[in-house]
């Protein structure tokens, strides 16, 4: 399969495991929180599709059900289970603590910032190998001093790590602007003496092409590396007068809708128009 | 000296490829000689760390997640507080996997007192409450050669030595020890019982040497276990129970043991040693609550 194809075949995937799940939650079958990410379908496709099974890892945050559709084998039976009728009996840490014995998802945590650090852990127990864990964490963690110890550590102790940063400009209800200083986090880890590289969204076909070239290079380095994605989450709400983006709860959709919107605003659109063609 | 003994029994646990790191564990006095000698340890590999004590926990359990052992050296148990969510969060997902390595901590508690807040912090039963680590006092020489054979298990633990105490000299005789309970007793006695947890053991054993005590004294290393029945029946058959404890934990652990007590002979006598609960004298670590004996 070409690549090209191969990344939107994980997307679709994504999206399709998700409008199940929203539907689940409208109908009120699932009562436990599930963080929905539509519109973060890019990202986890691109590193899946250059991310090898059998040795690197993934480490990631509660909003993980764009990578756990796509990564773990076992996430239809997993988020059966989290169904009312079954949650009784079956033992479960839920879908912001994913826990597949069985897959390349060695961790995920509810806490923000707090994959950083064990990442660099397990990281450092793969040094022997040429395999990249990646770490997944959004704008609001790295507000976390996690995130800055962790990368120090890392670029200490030299270890291959793919710091992914999705950037959604919300954390909660809040944009970045609202909260805090809009820090510049090439500067930040430039300074460190880590790579930084942005990934613009509607750039599509040159982000497949720039990230290929980064994982070749770091798969071959001792060094961690951060990369930053523009993210647009679907799924907006009024609040007052402001739209609020950030997305947890369910959205009004059928589950044979492929697209949230027919527009660009949708990546999975955006994605077909620039990889079909 | 008990940190000599501590180092001495260490080195024995040890297997190969075990990862050190920590702060200034290879330059200048190296944690108060707790890692005096590292380097020395064969096939072992050491990190010398930044002062980033949140992750270096996460840094530790992430090690463990990948089957791999490891010992975090820390300067002492407050600055542990900053890693309290791995210790809740982190390790109680981490026991969900199969297969895990060993990750042990190792701090001194500042017991010495004079230290300001710091002294504060000799809390090791919240530790072990609140995370489910399993959390053990470092207090005798025979006691440190049991308790640091746990390293090899592929779980986590928190090891403690008294900074107050460290280059004192006790060497009493292991008469017995309580295998699951992390419950050694230094002493057979008729006349009552005397039991101590953790630190507060030096004091009591000092004053059954020095006063000639006929007691049986029970060492607790494990602020949260339970002492086994077996111990509390052979207690209301002695005359008096003195418990000593110098933490300053407000959850007194050994409470379960007056109602055991008092619900069979309302006439017995237990006396306790705790710390001053008065807030302004919590920082100073004198030992009058002992005096009074």
């Amino acid at each position: 399969m070409n690549l090209n194809k191969k990344i939107l075949t994980f997307a679709f995937q994504s999206r399709k495991f998700q409008l199940q799940v929203n539907k689940n939650i409208i109908d009120g079958k699932i009562k436990l929180p599930v963080h929905l990410a539509f519109g973060h379908e890019f990202v986890s496709a691109l590193v899946r599709s250059f991310f090898l099974m059998s040795k690197d890892s993934l480490f990631l945050t509660h909003r993980n059900i764009h990578y756990t559709s796509i990564f773990s084998k076992n996430s239809r039976k997993i988020y059966q289970n989290f169904l009312l009728n079954k949650i009784q009996s079956f033992n479960t840490l839920g879908s912001m603590n994913y826990f597949d014995e069985k897959t390349s998802i060695k961790y995920t945590s509810s806490i923000l910032g707090n994959n950083l650090s064990v990442a660099a852990g397990f990281a450092e127990g793969n040094k022997s190998s040429k395999s990249i864990v990646y770490c997944v964490v959004g704008d609001g963690a790295i507000e976390e001093g996690s995130f800055y110890e962790t990368l120090l550590l890392s670029k200490s102790l030299g270890l291959r790590i793919v710091f992914i940063l999705e950037n959604n400009n919300f954390s909660m209800a809040t944009t970045i602007k609202q909260r805090r200083f809009d820090m510049n986090i090439k500067k930040l880890s430039q300074s460190i003496g880590i790579k930084y590289y942005y990934f613009k969204r509607k750039d599509i076909i040159s982000n497949v092409k720039k990230y290929r070239k980064i994982i070749t290079n770091t798969r071959e380095a001792d060094d961690p590396v951060v990369l930053e994605f523009q993210i647009l989450t679907l799924g907006s709400y009024k609040d007052g007068d402001n739209k609020i983006n950030y997305h947890h709860g369910p959205m009004k959709l059928g589950i044979n809708n492929a697209y949230v919107y027919n527009n660009d605003s949708d990546i999975l659109y955006l994605m077909n128009k620039k990889l079909s063609q | 000296m008990i940190i000599e003994k501590f180092r001495n029994n260490f080195k024995k646990n040890i297997f190969k490829k075990f990862i050190f790191f920590g702060q200034n564990i290879t330059y200048g006095s190296r944690i108060s000689g707790l890692t005096k000698d590292i380097e020395k340890i064969k096939n072992t590999k050491i990190y010398n760390t930044q002062n980033s004590e949140n992750s270096l926990v996460g840094f530790g359990l992430g090690l463990m997640l990948n089957n791999k052992n490891s010992i975090y050296f820390a300067k002492q148990l407050d600055f542990m507080l900053l890693a309290f969510d791995h210790f809740v969060n982190t390790y109680n997902y981490i026991l969900f996997r199969k297969k895990i390595g060993s990750f042990s901590i190792i701090t001194y508690i500042v017991d010495s007192g004079y230290e300001g807040p710091q002294s504060r912090l000799h809390n090791l039963q919240e530790f072990s409450s609140l995370s489910y680590v399993d959390c053990n006092y470092l207090v005798f020489p025979e006691d440190i050669k049991i308790n640091l054979r746990k390293i090899r298990q592929k779980t986590f633990k928190i090891y403690c030595i008294s900074q107050r105490h460290a280059r004192s000299y006790f060497n009493p005789t292991l008469i017995r020890h309580f295998k699951k309970k992390d419950i050694f007793q230094y002493k057979k006695g008729k006349s009552g019982t005397i039991i101590s947890i953790g630190f507060a053991s030096y004091k009591a054993y000092e004053l059954i040497q020095s006063k000639k005590l006929d007691v049986d004294f029970y060492v607790i290393t494990n602020p949260i276990q339970k002492i086994p029945n077996q111990i509390l029946k052979k207690i209301i058959n002695g005359k008096y129970l003195y418990i000593f404890d110098d933490s300053r934990s407000k959850v007194k652990k050994l409470d379960y043991i007056f109602e055991y007590i008092k619900t069979r002979n309302k006439n017995f006598k237990i006396k306790t040693f705790f710390r001053d609960e008065n807030i302004s004298k919590l920082y100073v670590n004198n030992d009058n609550y002992i005096l009074k004996i």
